[in-house]
């Protein structure tokens, strides 16, 4: 029986954990901005329409098929895309790349660092932040010394479970990055890969991989999000 | 001195409440006193910049904080009012000393060059609190609380106090001893207040006027001691009555 050998499996699983840190890390600088933009920023007095298309829109990646993200992605930053000449300019190259993988890793995770930054900062009793602002600090400091420790682990859980969602990523990342063993070739990809090729010793090998990585994750998750300090509970 | 005129109608599916208030008082310690839902509260969040009236006009002494014909509203952070929030809003993350510490080290204040360390010292002394400053808020009792509110809202050293139904929170049976304390601190720190009260308890102990709400309309400012010599002696509570409509 014949094994992947170690390096490749290796360069295999620090692609995935890079492609999948990269995109959470990014998905939540942006969701965490838009849920602040929404919740406590100067746009969040009341309710509009705009607001709920916005909050619509974030969540399509979920519920759209992975092909059509792929899709899309392509139309907007492919060579002859939307957005191809600027990237070309740029000497940036996507198509067939690890920052390709990265892109629709991010699409694809940002619902969920988006909703769940959201919730974690709407659950924040607004009259602390008052308080907060009635003794003098700015907005930002509100949102670092007053809305961010009271949220933070909420927030964990759902970057948490962002990064386990953007390592199973396969249909977006196939369709943008291809599946190229060690450049683009994920864990995900490479489980297709070794099944397609009927390698099964070397796909139940990388199953029971992803697997456990992403099982650690969700009771990471679990434990962020059921296991809270009493004093960030009470008021 | 303090001077609020101010509109503003809530859209319909807010409920339409329409708050037109116009208050001028020259007195130090005042109390806005009223049903839930006269619009106490939304005036008391105007003049600290918690909420913005659609016009009108807010000066405490003879900073002006708010002139929609200016367009100008100066924000929360730097109006210099203390706030005592109904819930207290102490912040569950950090101790109690941190808590009094908190506006000294936002950058605001900062600049100001006060040592936080001593001044929290100092409140936490005065405040009885010492022994706990390094206790989280969910180990301390609700009069404890009260007091670290107090001492948050006027570390930075507020120009005007303002309580926004400070005991309501409390038991009752602890309600008039955390009362007494609260009215002989702030007699000490001598800072001119406004209190949001139905109580009328609250009023003898915090306040020399008077203004009465009533659905989103205020009526003048009334002494408290004109207030008492015209009610009738046999009801003590009998005082807490407007001598003319208003509205």
């Amino acid at each position: 029986m014949e094994h992947m050998p170690d390096y490749a499996l290796m360069s295999c699983v620090l692609l995935t954990l890079k492609v999948a840190g990269l995109a959470t890390a990014v998905s939540t600088c942006l969701g965490l901005g838009l849920a602040w933009l929404m919740t406590c920023g100067p746009a969040s007095d009341g309710t509009s329409p705009a607001k709920s298309i916005i909050d619509a829109l974030c969540a399509l990646p979920l519920v759209l098929p992975p092909t059509v993200i792929g899709y899309c992605l392509i139309l907007l930053v492919g060579r002859r895309g939307f957005l191809g000449p600027l990237l070309a300019g740029l000497d940036i190259q996507l198509i067939f790349s690890w920052k390709g993988a990265v892109v629709a890793a991010t699409v694809v995770v940002f619902p969920l660092t988006y909703r769940a930054s959201k919730a974690a900062l709407e659950s924040v009793d607004h009259n602390m932040e008052n308080a907060a602002r009635t003794l003098g600090a700015s907005e930002w400091e509100v949102f670092y010394k007053v809305s961010m420790p009271l949220a933070w682990r909420s927030i964990a859980a759902g970057v948490s479970l962002a990064f386990a969602r953007g390592m199973g990523e396969f249909g977006a990342t196939m369709m943008i990055a291809g599946n190229l063993p060690g450049k683009t070739q994920t864990l995900s990809l490479a489980i297709y890969a070794a099944f397609q090729a009927g390698d099964d010793s070397r796909a139940l090998l990388l199953v029971l991989l992803t697997s456990f990585l992403c099982a650690s994750l969700l009771i990471l998750a679990e434990f962020l999000t059921g296991r809270r300090f009493s004093r960030n509970m009470r008021t | 001195m303090i001077d609020i005129r101010f509109e503003h109608i809530f859209p319909h599916h807010l409920g339409g409440f329409g708050l037109r208030i116009s208050l001028h008082s020259a007195q130090r310690r005042l109390a806005f006193f009223g049903a839930s839902g006269s619009g106490k509260t939304l005036t008391l969040q105007a003049v600290a910049g918690l909420f913005m009236p659609e016009n009108g006009f807010i000066r405490i002494g003879d900073r002006v904080l708010y002139d929609s014909s200016r367009r100008l509203c100066l924000p929360a952070r730097e109006r210099n009012l203390g706030y005592l929030f109904q819930n207290y809003a102490i912040f569950p993350h950090l101790t109690v000393r941190q808590n009094i510490e908190f506006s000294l080290k936002t950058r605001r204040h900062a600049r100001r060059g006060i040592k936080a360390g001593e001044r929290a010292d100092e409140l936490l002394h005065s405040f009885e609190l010492a022994g706990l400053a390094d206790n989280y808020p969910d180990r301390i009792s609700g009069g404890q609380k009260q007091r670290v509110a107090l001492a948050r809202a006027l570390a930075g050293e507020p120009e005007l106090l303002l309580l926004d139904e400070p005991f309501s929170a409390l038991d009752p049976q602890l309600r008039g001893r955390v009362r007494t304390q609260c009215a002989q601190l702030l007699s000490r720190f001598a800072i001119p207040s406004i209190i949001i009260t139905h109580d009328p308890e609250d009023v003898s102990d915090f306040a020399d006027a008077v203004i009465f709400y009533e659905n989103g309309r205020n009526s003048p400012c009334y002494a408290l001691d004109e207030l008492k010599r015209n009610a009738a002696a046999d009801d003590p509570h009998e005082f807490m009555r407007p001598p003319a409509p208003f509205g």
